[in-house]
């Protein structure tokens, strides 16, 4: 395990407004600061996921967005302008990123994460947050997490709606096992307002921020349901699928190691 | 007997509401209420909770309270129970519609 980097006079000024939370604290920041995250999509909730953890001083953001700016992006995509509807995504994230954190490393990915990129992307980082629109990438990114045994924080999005989960491979029911196909119906381009993506979002970035500085509970084998219609937040418990395809080999593999 | 259901996301648009009060014979298990709502919401609620041979969606997520359950589990209902129905949702995108598989 490498040892933490110490925090420069300039990381702690920047960081002085929550290095004082209970359970955080100097040592928190720190491993913020050596930590890596990759999010899959910098649109609508990977906008906000990326931008809070710029804000709370991560150390190193992977970020995987192919495709380049529409005008209909813009009710949600807080990383991007109006000057640069056309040009690519991923790269006004970073311009953006880099602006308001200089100190954050950056590698930016125009592509979305496909078959032949996932295994290289998930294995650059510590942890993984997911904001795809499509389940063929979620499931995807799913099955290389599981495989690589990084933890997994997956968020999404459906009107007034949201969802969040966080996975722990071999700990917690992985995406296959809540959901081993795509649902009957989908529709890519589905009603969304801005502020119901960015507010997931930010849980989304919190459970990074948690899980990577060992503060707080993690949504650990729990999905939250947040229907903002009627502000209703509920966190139900899920359970894995002894026939999962993605994950039962892990926890096969748990047992016969605890035995 | 009378349950709630609730329900999330895609479900709600096809009932058009998000919750709903529904009365149930005295025993009824959970594949009775799932079947008793696809014949009370005809048109897009029956294909969201089964398949064309009449079996359950396999990513149809359905909680009692705040504890997930199978749907096929014959788990019998009791008065004033909240059921929440959920299929899944994705995170942020653009683009033309597009079917799912």
């Amino acid at each position: 395990m490498e040892p933490l980097p110490p925090l420069t006079e300039e990381e702690r000024e920047r960081s002085r407004w929550q290095l004082s939370v209970e359970g955080f604290g100097e040592e928190g920041q720190r491993r913020l600061r050596g930590a890596s995250v990759l999010i899959s999509r910098c649109g609508g909730v990977g906008s906000l996921v990326a931008y809070e953890l710029a804000a709370a001083g991560i150390g190193r953001l992977v970020l995987a967005h192919g495709g380049n700016l529409r005008l209909n992006d813009l009710n949600r995509q807080l990383l991007m302008s109006h000057d640069g509807i056309g040009r690519s995504r991923v790269q006004q994230a970073a311009e953006r990123l880099r602006a308001f954190n200089p100190t954050l490393t950056l590698e930016t990915i125009d592509s979305n994460i496909t078959e032949e990129n996932v295994a290289d992307l998930v294995g650059r980082v510590d942890l993984v947050v997911d904001c795809a629109p499509l389940f063929k990438e979620r499931l995807l990114m799913n099955r290389e997490a599981v495989q690589q045994r990084k933890p997994l924080v997956d968020c999404a999005m459906f009107e007034l709606e949201a969802q969040l989960t966080t996975i722990l491979p071999g700990r917690t029911p992985c995406l296959a096992c809540l959901y081993p196909l795509p649902p009957v119906v989908w529709q890519r381009e589905f009603p969304v307002f801005g502020a119901v993506a960015g507010m997931i979002g930010c849980m989304a970035a919190m459970e990074a921020i948690k899980l990577l500085s060992g503060l707080g509970n993690p949504l650990l084998g729990s999905l939250l349901l947040c229907d903002l219609r009627i502000m209703t937040f509920q966190r139900v418990t899920v359970h894995r699928r002894r026939d999962c395809p993605v994950c039962q080999t892990l926890w096969q593999k748990e047992a016969g190691t605890s035995s | 007997m009378m349950v709630v259901v609730r329900y999330m996301a895609q479900l709600r648009l096809a009932v058009g509401t998000g919750s709903e009060s529904v009365t149930l014979p005295e025993g009824a298990v959970l594949p009775d209420l799932l079947r008793q709502l696809g014949r009370a919401h005809p048109g897009l609620l029956p294909r969201l909770l089964f398949d064309a041979r009449g079996e359950l969606q396999p990513s149809l997520l359905v909680f009692v309270g705040d504890s997930q359950v199978s749907p096929s589990e014959p788990r019998p209902l009791r008065e004033g129970e909240v059921i929440t129905l959920l299929t899944p949702i994705a995170g942020g995108g653009h683009g033309a519609v597009t079917p799912a598989h």
